[in-house]
């Protein structure tokens, strides 16, 4: 841990220079690709999201953060070069997938934290299902299930900060 | 809007129910059954239950609302199974007297744990505080957990929770949180990679404070002095990650970066690379941890590396060699089994990128005798 965690760690005042404003900041620059994000940042964000941000940074994670780190984190898990469906019925296990493939510090604890907030994560996937599954061609909202490459292309020309 | 159907009309305690059509077609969309009436406080009550008294607000100025939009601003969703409902009221408060919309949900049928899904949504926009029971008259707690509704119990630990639920007291919100759950580490690691992340916008980052893992879109300007090692990102885990740990000593040994730079500075090696004759010549050099034989310049360095490797690594080196035309294809070769495309982004490559910077060769030049 470097000295600036452990500043951290010891409270609000270790995080010296940032304040909630500028935490949002970065955060938003961070999915406007204006500022580079290691991989595990967007872990993090949703597994901080809610209570824990409101209590550590004194501030929410802007609305568009969120769902710009659920589109990071898909994109992560699904091939782009593959048509056949996959399921998005647990986005538990979408964002574990993405957390152990780029070897982030996700134990039990933040696996809770993220189930806790699954229902806002899939209700986002949901959206993207819904909009994506044109009637049964590229997927199925009753099962959750859509074609990797077409949510591939789908994400890949949106941004959402 | 239009009222198509009254139920009873009155006033004070008698209740009313208005049909409102187009919602239906609304609920459709989201592959919902129900429909929306407009209700007063009776109606809602008969439909819902009591009503908690705490949540009934007389305040006057609800008064003026009603004058200025016509209509009282409430909404109620009202979850319906069977001949339950779970009900949602927007606000914290009724008023006594009023109109409120209701969007009944029909959740019938295996409906019922999307409903629950929708229920839970709703109560957290409208910091309803929603029972865990509540939520389990809509479906049960199998389905409710596939839908990351309730928690999911592990196996063993229904029986130990038996008591509990006994309770008469049981705490009505379960919904779990991330506020619930300690994450200490997680947010150590955040608040570190805010501050890298910060230090990376002020244009100014000390050379000991590199962002850590960042993948930049574009490599920036190398250091010219070697920072620290404990500061820098570890390229041995790096490359450990993607499975490239058998060439970890390129940029974990000083001697093996040196025979690496090396390479990449000796012109004569790199277009000995590019004939197809002098390359086999190279790669079998290689293979046998000897010398290169064709290029005039032995590298005495790159020989003592290549001594210290093992044979396997060598035979790794010499196939991704053998593949590649030259020093730019074998770093080409690497960034596509890296990233999937070739924009410089992982710190292993910027190693290499670094190397080829400091010869005066920018990220776009590397990138055009890539392409090639």
């Amino acid at each position: 841990m470097t000295a600036a965690a452990v500043g951290l760690s010891r409270g609000w005042a270790g995080l010296g220079q940032l304040s909630p404003e500028e935490i949002r900041e970065v955060m938003v620059k961070a999915a406007r690709d204006e500022v580079a994000a290691p991989p595990c940042f967007w872990v993090y964000v949703l597994v901080i999201m809610g209570k824990t941000a409101k209590r550590a940074f004194k501030m929410s994670v802007p609305r568009c953060v969120v769902k710009e780190a659920i589109r990071r984190i898909v994109l992560g898990v699904i091939d782009g070069s593959k048509p056949n469906w996959m399921s998005f019925d647990n986005v538990r296990l979408i964002v574990t997938r993405y957390a152990e493939k780029h070897k982030c510090e996700y134990g039990a604890d933040a696996e809770a934290a993220v189930a806790g907030h699954a229902r806002i994560i899939a209700g986002y996937v949901r959206e993207w299902v819904r909009l994506l599954a044109d009637g049964g061609a590229a997927g199925s909202l009753e099962h959750m299930t859509l074609s990797q490459a077409v949510l591939h292309q789908y994400l890949s020309s949106q941004r959402y900060c | 809007m239009s009222q198509v159907e009254v139920k009873e009309a009155g006033v004070g305690e008698a209740p009313i129910e208005v049909l409102v059509k187009e919602v239906n077609e609304l609920l459709k969309r989201y592959e919902l059954r129900g429909e929306t009436r407009m209700m007063n406080k009776s109606a809602v009550a008969r439909l819902c239950g009591a009503i908690e008294s705490r949540r009934i607000s007389k305040a006057k100025q609800i008064e003026s609302v009603a004058k200025a939009t016509g209509r009282y601003p409430y909404v109620v969703f009202a979850f319906r199974r069977e001949r339950n409902a779970v009900c949602i009221p927007d606000g914290n408060y009724y008023v006594a007297d009023g109109m409120y919309d209701v969007h009944i949900i029909d959740c019938d049928g295996d409906n019922g744990a999307r409903c629950a899904e929708v229920a839970a949504n709703v109560a957290d926009i409208f910091d309803f505080p929603i029972s865990r029971e509540a939520l389990l008259m809509l479906a049960d707690e199998v389905e409710l957990c596939g839908h990351n509704v309730l928690p999911c119990r592990r196996r063993g630990e229904r029986a130990e929770e038996q008591p509990e639920a006994e309770e008469p007291e049981a705490p009505p919100v379960e919904r779990r949180e991330a506020g619930d759950v300690e994450v200490p580490a997680v947010v150590n690691k955040i608040k570190d990679m805010l501050l890298a992340m910060k230090d990376s916008m002020r244009q100014q980052p000390p050379a000991e404070q590199r962002p850590a893992p960042v993948a930049p879109a574009r490599p920036s300007p190398p250091a010219p002095q070697q920072p620290p090692p404990a500061e820098r990102p570890d390229p041995k885990s790096v490359l450990k990650e993607f499975g490239l740990g058998w060439l970890a000593p390129v940029v974990d040994d000083p001697a093996a970066a040196a025979a690496l730079r090396f390479i990449m500075e000796n012109r004569d090696i790199l277009d000995a690379l590019k004939s197809e004759e002098k390359r086999k010549m190279v790669v079998q050099a290689v293979k046998e941890g000897g010398v290169p034989a064709a290029p005039s310049a032995a590298p005495s360095a790159l020989d003592k590396v290549l001594e210290r490797w093992l044979p396997k690594d060598r035979e790794r080196l010499m196939s991704l060699l053998a593949k590649s035309r030259d020093l730019y294809s074998l770093a080409s070769a690497l960034i596509q089994y890296l990233t999937g495309d070739a924009n410089c982004a992982f710190d292993v490559v910027k190693e290499i990128m670094d190397l080829a910077a400091e010869r005066g060769l920018t990220c776009e030049a590397m990138a055009n005798a890539m392409s090639r």
